[in-house]
């Protein structure tokens, strides 16, 4: 690890108000981590195959919502736990030490009390590039942003308004979908107790207007509805 | 890839239900073929976001996202100053033409009608099904004489390209509304035929080689059906 880096750890856990930046147990290192969490909510509307019924000449439709708390629980049926193990669980979008040379592409966890499991192998969400654009006269698939900047100068802050397309995908045995649609980002620099963290603009709320197919209980589903996510919060984690 | 709005054919039976003496008249010894097609207007009412820059301080700028309104009225400008010979078409009407309607090689395409004049519009703004997305199906028997109603929810993708201006690639939550083709009381096609589409679209694109996201909405309604 850089000097500077250690310099900049310090500072950091000085004003969040901790002892030390590094704590021992015996004789391990304990390495803390300054984490970004975004609460995270989904609410969907699934349109919902019915089964049967096809000789008759009927078909039949049925909308359901689909929350965060369907989710979780979907996950968690994976995982193997019990959706009364997830009682309260919240999902969170995660970035690992925000504002570092070693900072983590984001991903999404479920917390209960104070235990994160990293779930981002279920649910995933990234910029969509299946959209074209024109380079020299020839169309080319790419990711396409619009952003306004707002700039700081007293203390050389940004925060950018960003309109892109997003795709959002759930893999889980009861419930799966992949999504697109447009989002409105705000970023700003991430400050703690006054203390700039990370001075390039972060993600701090995004809404996402999706639409999709996928499934629910094995029976195909077309989804449409929103995703939010907002009250970006800074935590010190040792893990 | 495009996705042909499935009807059985039943293009004979429609022209004669419809008033036509017969499917193919002899006029001297010249054969004219007669043609049912389904008409839809077409109303795109989207927002663009467009990349700009302004300039900041001596030596940098900051990027601005413009929001303007991109209307039919717009899109149907853009599309006549592209096309050759399109300059006698005053008051053009963008409509969704299903030509030769419910039979195997029914032919979907925007086009561009002034009076009596139409002009194929495809190569410039094209609508899909894409593959990867799953249709879902609501379908019931509607009252007397074997007709069916039916509602889809899909998604559907509309790509203008090639024109001055501006072009997008945006889709989204499709609702499909169909019923069965009646005239006058007589059913010309039992299968359900879409009467309505409406999309809440998004993507992107640029407007003037500037990065633009889109947002909207796109509605095929009003289908009516004519033989020519």
């Amino acid at each position: 690890m850089k000097s500077c880096f250690r310099w900049w750890l310090f500072s950091v856990f000085c004003a969040l108000g901790l002892a030390q930046a590094l704590g021992q147990t015996n004789t391990n290192v304990v390495a803390f981590h300054t984490n970004a969490f975004i609460n995270t909510t989904l609410n969907l509307k699934a349109y919902v195959r019915q089964p049967g019924q096809a000789d008759s000449g009927i078909s039949v439709v049925k909308t359901q919502p689909l929350s965060t708390k369907d989710v979780i629980n979907a996950i968690a049926l994976d995982l193997g736990r019990g959706t009364n193990d997830l009682r309260g669980a919240k999902l969170l979008f995660r970035t690992v030490d925000v504002g570092s040379t070693n900072e983590q592409s984001p991903g999404f966890v479920i917390r209960v009390g104070t235990n994160d499991t990293d779930v981002s192998s279920y649910l995933n969400i990234t910029p969509a590039t299946n959209y074209f654009t024109t380079v020299f006269g020839f169309y080319v698939s790419t990711l396409s942003s619009v952003a306004t900047e707002r700039v700081n100068p007293s203390n050389s802050s940004t925060n950018v308004n960003e309109y892109t397309i997003y795709q959002v995908t759930l893999n889980t045995t009861n419930a799966s979908f992949d999504l697109q649609g447009w989002v409105n980002v705000t970023f700003s620099s991430v400050f703690d107790k006054g203390h700039v963290i990370r001075k390039a603009p972060f993600p701090n709320t995004l809404n996402l207007s999706a639409a999709g197919s996928g499934a629910v209980a094995g029976q195909s589903a077309v989804f449409q509805g929103t995703i939010t996510a907002s009250a970006r919060k800074i935590e010190v984690q040792s893990f | 890839m495009k996705m042909k709005l499935m009807v059985p054919t039943l293009a004979v039976a429609a022209a004669i239900v419809l008033g036509g003496a017969s499917a193919v008249a002899q006029t001297n010894t010249n054969t004219v073929s007669l043609h049912t097609n389904a008409y839809f207007n077409v109303n795109f009412s989207l927002t663009a976001y467009e990349q700009s820059v302004l300039p900041f301080g001596s030596n940098r700028v900051v990027l601005t996202a413009r929001a303007m309104k991109v209307g039919t009225g717009d899109i149907i400008h853009t599309l006549l100053k592209t096309i050759s010979g399109a300059s006698n078409f005053t008051s053009a009407k963008l409509l969704f033409r299903a030509a030769d309607v419910t039979a195997t090689n029914e032919n979907d395409t925007f086009v561009l009608r002034s009076r009596t004049n139409e002009v194929d519009v495809s190569n410039f703004l094209t609508f899909s099904f894409p593959d990867k997305y799953a249709t879902v199906t609501a379908q019931m028997p509607a009252g007397k004489g074997a007709t069916t109603n039916s509602t889809d929810y899909r998604i559907m993708e509309f790509v203008q390209q090639s024109t001055p201006v501006w072009q997008f690639d945006v889709q989204g939550f499709t609702i499909v509304r169909s019923s069965s083709i009646v005239d006058h009381g007589h059913v010309i096609s039992a299968p359900p035929y879409p009467v309505s589409i409406t999309a809440a679209v998004s993507g992107s694109g640029n407007v003037n080689g500037q990065q633009t996201i889109f947002k909207g909405l796109v509605a095929l309604t009003g289908r009516k059906i004519e033989i020519k």
